[in-house]
């Protein structure tokens, strides 16, 4: 029995990770790459995604390499999707529980890489991170600075009236 | 990505041309991701309830969230009246071409707000209605847009009106009488009294019809031969209907349906039945009242047809399920395969009987393989109830319960269990009875105690001549709840439950699900 191809990812910081080639592919980004370059032993560069993030990616395709790969056309505004927005499997859950750094990066890294399914539970995370918070929790939660003069909180806030609970 | 990629590139544009107006300290993480990318966090993150007041609470964290809250219409396109109704003016002003799905469900905290007040508020850009679903509790007297606009991007409308006291208006035409929405994949209209006539519904997917007022079958059959997508049909309650009086009807194939729910009068069911064809239908429930027909009627007509579709069906069952309630309502569920009868006029039994009998005969060992489980909601069955089914292959299952209002002891259906039949040989009744479902109403029961003794209690402790019989089955468990809904219980009797143990020769006993262990 032959082994299973494998291909040579290389990190921004020049680590390489032997990978089979089926959980590589995951990334629509390197099963492009690999289609128009053609088999080759130079390791395939990944300039935007460090070693430690890349490894954390790889650790989501290898859990997921069977898994069938989501429709091209599938529509995120749909009823269907909109019930199924914030559910998360209790695997890739488990996977997620990460600092908000490494969470951002490895959503930057899915977006960069095209794996739609990691990009699509890193959303969900955050997702579910800002649901039911006020704004100062947000900011709070993510340190975003609240750069409103209080002028324009005010003003906001009187036009968003109506979103009070009533 | 493809999520990101669904948010019109107009809208990223939009939202990425707009600079942010703050600068990111070092660890503002998410404010670092791409526009496109918080879009479809943000989006993720609306409440399908109340989506505008969530995203009034993130234009206000800062700037840059304002800024994509604000220019991104693919943001605003829930519209949903819980918002009130300056929201749903605010939000159609947002939306630009996006295609919109608009929500109106009644509900107190928006009294004010009528069918009519919304439709009309977002009525400038019915061009763009993806999907419409508006419940409401009366049937409004009008729905703008929907009676006099085509409504080209349609894909889903739902009109239901709760109330089913509520009085019917004058029978209405949608999209001003011209053809439907080309695109339109989901109808559902419940106690709204739309003409069909018009309808042309090419590309629908699924229709229920619930209760719309008088209707004629060449519509409904109309319908049905030109939709040959249908997947889900549900039509219940619709009056009017009278099966053509001449000829044979043409088949109609509905080559993509798994899922039809008639609820209908009996002579209308058989009729669909003997001329629908679906050979992939996954679920069929029907319903049906038999004031003046005999059950067995509505297998007369010819659905052989039907045969194979339903055998695969059974096939996938794990057992045969039969109900039955104080309100003659007699249930046969067999998987996905599900009838609900009314039968005040007929014997409940019989009925059941009947039934089964027909499934017997026409789907053969599918059924007659398949263990049944009987079950009894308020009625008490008798010695005579319980002996039709003691003729079939496998009853494992017997449960009893009722409302523990009555303190009701159903005396004659344990002293029917722990009599023998007189039939020679005699024998007990259900003789491969495995699991007793019982509804205590109160903390213990003599009646059950004596039926264990007389049908499984030892030898030499009960009647000699019981010992004669041929043993049946032992029970495997017996698993007591309290009232229907199996919300309530009385207290534990430890002394009774020992009894239990004892002269049903080591059962296990579940006490509301929870295998109870002696001490």
């Amino acid at each position: 029995m032959s082994a299973a191809p494998q291909v040579t990812l290389e990190s921004s910081d020049g680590e390489k990770f032997k990978v089979d080639k089926e959980v590589a592919e995951r990334s629509v980004l390197i099963k492009n790459m690999i289609e128009d370059v053609g088999e080759s032993d130079n390791p395939i560069p990944l300039p935007n995604v460090n070693a430690s993030v890349l490894k954390k990616v790889l650790e989501y395709c290898e859990h997921h390499r069977g898994d069938p790969l989501p429709a091209a056309d599938a529509d995120p505004s749909n009823d269907d999707n909109r019930k199924r927005a914030t559910e998360i499997s209790d695997w890739d859950q488990k996977f997620i529980q990460v600092d908000q750094e490494m969470l951002f990066e490895i959503i930057l890294a899915a977006n960069y890489m095209d794996i739609k399914p990691l990009l699509d539970v890193g959303c969900k995370t955050v997702a579910n991170m800002i649901k039911g918070k006020t704004p100062e929790e947000i900011r709070k939660l993510f340190n975003i600075v609240n750069d409103f003069t209080p002028e324009e909180e005010a003003q906001i806030k009187k036009e968003n009236e109506w979103a009070e609970d009533r | 990505m493809q999520s990101v990629r669904a948010t019109s590139q107009s809208d990223r544009d939009r939202a990425i041309q707009e600079p942010p107006a703050h600068s990111p300290i070092c660890n503002d993480f998410i404010n670092q991701l791409p526009a496109e990318i918080l879009i479809a966090v943000f989006r993720k993150s609306l409440n399908s309830v109340r989506p505008g007041r969530d995203l009034a609470r993130l234009g206000l964290v800062c700037h840059f969230w304002r800024t994509i809250v604000e220019s991104t219409p693919s943001l605003w396109d829930h519209i949903s009246v819980e918002d009130g109704i300056q929201h749903v003016r605010h939000a159609v002003a947002k939306t630009g071409e996006v295609p919109l799905e608009l929500v109106y469900r009644s509900n107190e905290d928006h009294p004010a707000i009528t069918v009519e007040d919304f439709l009309t508020a977002v009525m400038e850009k019915s061009k763009h209605w993806r999907s419409v679903e508006i419940t409401s509790l009366d049937s409004p007297s009008a729905y703008p847009g929907l009676q006099s606009m085509s409504c080209p991007a349609l894909e889903k409308l739902t009109l239901c009106c709760i109330l089913q006291s509520a009085p019917f208006h004058e029978p209405f035409t949608l999209f001003s009488g011209m053809p439907s929405p080309s695109r339109l994949k989901e109808l559902t209209l419940c106690k709204v009294p739309v003409k069909l006539e018009s309808l042309e519904l090419v590309e629908l997917e699924a229709l229920t019809l619930i209760n719309i007022g008088p209707q004629s079958m060449e519509e409904i059959t109309r319908i049905l031969r030109t939709s040959p997508r249908l997947a889900t049909l549900v039509l219940e309650d619709v009056v009017g209907l009278r099966p053509p009086n001449t000829g044979d009807t043409p088949a109609i194939h509905l080559q993509h349906l798994d899922t039809l729910r008639l609820r209908l009068q009996v002579p209308i069911t058989r009729f669909l039945l003997s001329t629908l064809h679906a050979t992939k239908l996954d679920r069929l429930t029907l319903t049906a009242n038999f004031s003046s027909i005999p059950p067995s009627m509505l297998f007369t007509p010819s659905i052989t047809h039907w045969v194979p579709v339903l055998q695969r069906m059974v096939r996938k069952a794990e057992k045969v399920e039969i109900e039955f309630d104080w309100s003659s309502i007699c249930a046969l569920k067999f998987g996905k395969l599900y009838y609900i009868f009314h039968v005040e006029v007929f014997d409940a039994t019989q009925c059941a009987r009947e039934i089964m009998d027909w499934h017997l005969a026409n789907l053969g060992e599918t059924v007659a393989a398949l263990p049944a489980c009987l079950s009894y909601q308020d009625v008490c069955p008798s010695f005579g109830d319980l002996k039709p089914f003691s003729q079939l292959p496998d009853v494992t299952e017997l449960g009893v319960a009722h409302t523990p209002v009555a303190e009701q002891v159903p005396s004659k259906f344990f002293k029917a269990l722990g009599s023998p039949t007189r039939t020679k040989p005699p024998q007990w009744l259900l003789p491969n009875l495995r699991t007793l479902h019982y509804d205590l109403t109160s903390g213990s029961n003599k009646f059950l105690l004596a039926m264990l003794k007389r049908r499984y209690g030892p030898r030499g402790s009960r009647e000699p001549s019981l010992d004669q019989l041929p043993a049946p089955r032992s029970l495997r468990e017996i698993r007591f709840f309290g009232g229907i809904g199996r919300t309530w219980a009385p207290e534990k009797d430890e002394a009774f439950l020992q009894q239990v143990k004892l002269l049903s020769m080591g059962t296990q006993i579940f006490w509301k699900d929870e295998l109870h262990i002696f001490d």
